[in-house]
């Protein structure tokens, strides 16, 4: 059975592009606003999430935060991929154990399978 | 104030009448009685002559003293008096400039303050004279907390004048901060000693404030900006890959997402272009005020959005029925934009095939336009940031694309012309706008 991840984008247009990208290789899902992100996370234990930072009612630190307070999801990697660039949110993103930090306009999409096999 | 202190100094010679005097003295003594023999040769003439001589000297001798010595006073009293003048004008000057200003010695104590400066630091004049400044008045970084140093190591160690290193906070008396800037310069005595420092600082909250707002918007502009553009690279890559193996259909969905993205880019664009305009201020200079019939705004404003009506469907009921002769003044190109933002919003917020309500009505002072939709509507705990720059509500913000600078364009447009906006709305119900513009303004103009 494929490995699970679970894209966190409000983005709709990049939401998508990313699940194109993923899909063949692993079992993609996607929350589109924090809390959403909060309640799959709990629900579906994904191997990897990749992480917007800037969404609605929930920010994505928001939700890297409840993660990692929950036994059962502390130890799940978490790629930031978002276009959001200023040095304290890089800092604050690797401090709470983010596996990276991604510029979304930096990466092309051909290479988010790569990054995701790096880490799941 | 050095070179009158120098002059000063150098009038100070108290031996210069004594040296006159004591010349003049030798002189008599030595050549006095001989010259009084040959002048008067009897003998008891010359001791009375010797006896009128002596008093002579004496009474010359005080004369001369007296002169002397009150030029000198004179002089003295003079440089004194202009000092001290001199002093009082550089204390008025001090203490009446805006900017807070302390004066130290060469031992760092405070000799002198000005009221800026104890309003600013919130310590009286009588709390900080006689103290070594760096215990009271406390210059931190505002960036790690640490106490700054630099001002007074350059002025104390290298004598010269130096600005803050690094963004500063003065810590007050009641523990608060304040942002400062300012810079500290020796003052020195002729030899070129120090004597001590002067420190001048202003309250730079504001301009702090700006340059924050400023920084966050380009961080976020940028990051808005950086969302569709990402869309384009990311469907144009994806459509490259595989284009190949691609039916039809899946072929005018990726275009046609990119083609979305580019529409966002250059609606994005626009936005910030008038956001930009509003901000420096240059709405006004390209301002062409006129007179226009309400109801043609507000029908130029519907086209406007012809496009966004026919894509949902979507109708703006209302506009034929106003009055042709509610007239309103300001720039035709801004009022549209206020109004057509308003009933993008309306639409674009709304499900397809809805209707927008426009009203107007008029009082003895206002204008008033309600556009009311039956649409999402705002989650009540946003509603007090809909005006801000970049806003978005939670409920819109995943499916429908928008750059979250419609609204603050609106409120700040309206503004400029007198005007004001508010909003009332109800999740699931729909969203009221009312829009007021004074009737006095537009008299006025």
């Amino acid at each position: 059975m494929n490995k699970k991840v679970l894209i966190v984008e409000d983005d709709t247009v990049l939401a998508n592009a990313l699940s194109l990208s993923l899909k063949d290789k692993y079992e993609v899902s996607l929350a589109t606003d924090g809390k959403e992100a909060d309640e799959m996370i709990a629900k579906d234990k994904p191997d990897l999430i990749l992480l917007d930072l800037l969404l609605p009612i929930k920010n994505g630190f928001e939700v890297l935060r409840t993660l990692r307070a929950n036994e059962e999801t502390k130890d799940t990697p978490v790629v930031i991929l978002t276009n959001f660039e200023q040095e304290t949110s890089i800092e604050e993103g690797m401090k709470m154990g983010a596996k990276d930090y991604i510029v979304k306009a930096n990466i092309d999409i051909k290479d988010v399978p790569g990054v995701v096999a790096k880490y799941i | 104030m050095v070179e009158l202190n120098q002059t000063f100094l150098e009038s100070r010679r108290p031996y210069y009448p004594i040296v006159v005097y004591i010349v003049v003295s030798v002189l008599w003594i030595m050549f006095s009685d001989k010259a009084l023999a040959i002048i008067v040769p009897d003998q008891n003439a010359y001791i009375r002559a010797q006896t009128a001589k002596g008093w002579f000297f004496v009474l010359a001798s005080s004369v001369l003293l007296y002169v002397l010595i009150k030029q000198k006073v004179d002089e003295l009293v003079d440089q004194v008096e202009e000092n001290f003048r001199q002093r009082q004008k550089f204390e008025a000057v001090l203490r009446g400039m805006g900017e807070a200003v302390f004066v130290s010695d060469e031992s760092r104590r405070i000799i002198m303050v000005n009221e800026a400066m104890e309003k600013l630091s919130g310590y009286k004049e009588k709390e900080l004279i006689g103290y070594v400044y760096s215990d009271k008045l406390h210059f931190v970084s505002e960036k790690t907390g640490k106490e700054l140093f630099g001002i007074p190591e350059s002025i104390h160690k290298k004598g010269k004048a130096a600005n803050p290193e690094e963004p500063g906070i003065l810590i007050r008396k009641n523990g608060t901060r304040v942002a400062v800037d300012g810079i500290g310069a020796p003052y020195k005595d002729s030899a070129g000693r120090v004597m001590g420092g002067v420190g001048v600082i202003r309250d730079v909250t504001k301009a702090r404030e700006i340059d924050k707002m400023k920084s966050d918007f380009v961080s976020l502009a940028s990051h808005q900006l950086r969302s569709p553009l990402t869309g384009i690279k990311w469907f144009v890559e994806l459509f490259l890959e595989g284009y190949e193996k691609m039916k039809r259909e899946e072929m005018v969905d990726y275009v046609k997402k990119i083609g979305g993205s580019n529409q966002r880019l250059i609606d994005l664009v626009s936005d910030l272009l008038s956001v930009s305009r509003i901000e420096s201020g240059k709405m006004k200079d390209i301002r062409d005020v006129k007179t226009y019939s309400l109801k043609d705004i507000l029908r130029d404003s519907v086209v406007e959005i012809e496009l966004l009506l026919k894509e949902k469907g979507a109708r703006v009921v209302g506009v034929e029925e106003v009055d042709e002769d509610i007239k309103i003044k300001g720039d035709r190109t801004q009022l549209v934009q206020v109004f057509s933002n308003l009933f993008n919003n309306a639409v674009k917020f709304s499900p397809d095939g809805s209707k927008v309500f426009v009203e107007v009505t008029k009082n003895n002072k206002w204008i008033n336009v309600t556009i009311q939709d039956r649409g999402v509507g705002i989650p009540k705990n946003q509603m007090k940031r809909v005006f801000e720059k970049f806003f978005r509500a939670d409920n819109v913000s995943k499916h429908i694309p928008g750059s979250g600078l419609g609204l603050y364009v609106v409120k700040r447009l309206l503004e400029s012309h007198g005007g004001k906006v508010s909003i009332e709305s109800s999740v699931g119900k729909g969203t009221k706008v009312y829009v007021g513009l004074p009737i006095m303004y537009n008299n006025n103009q």
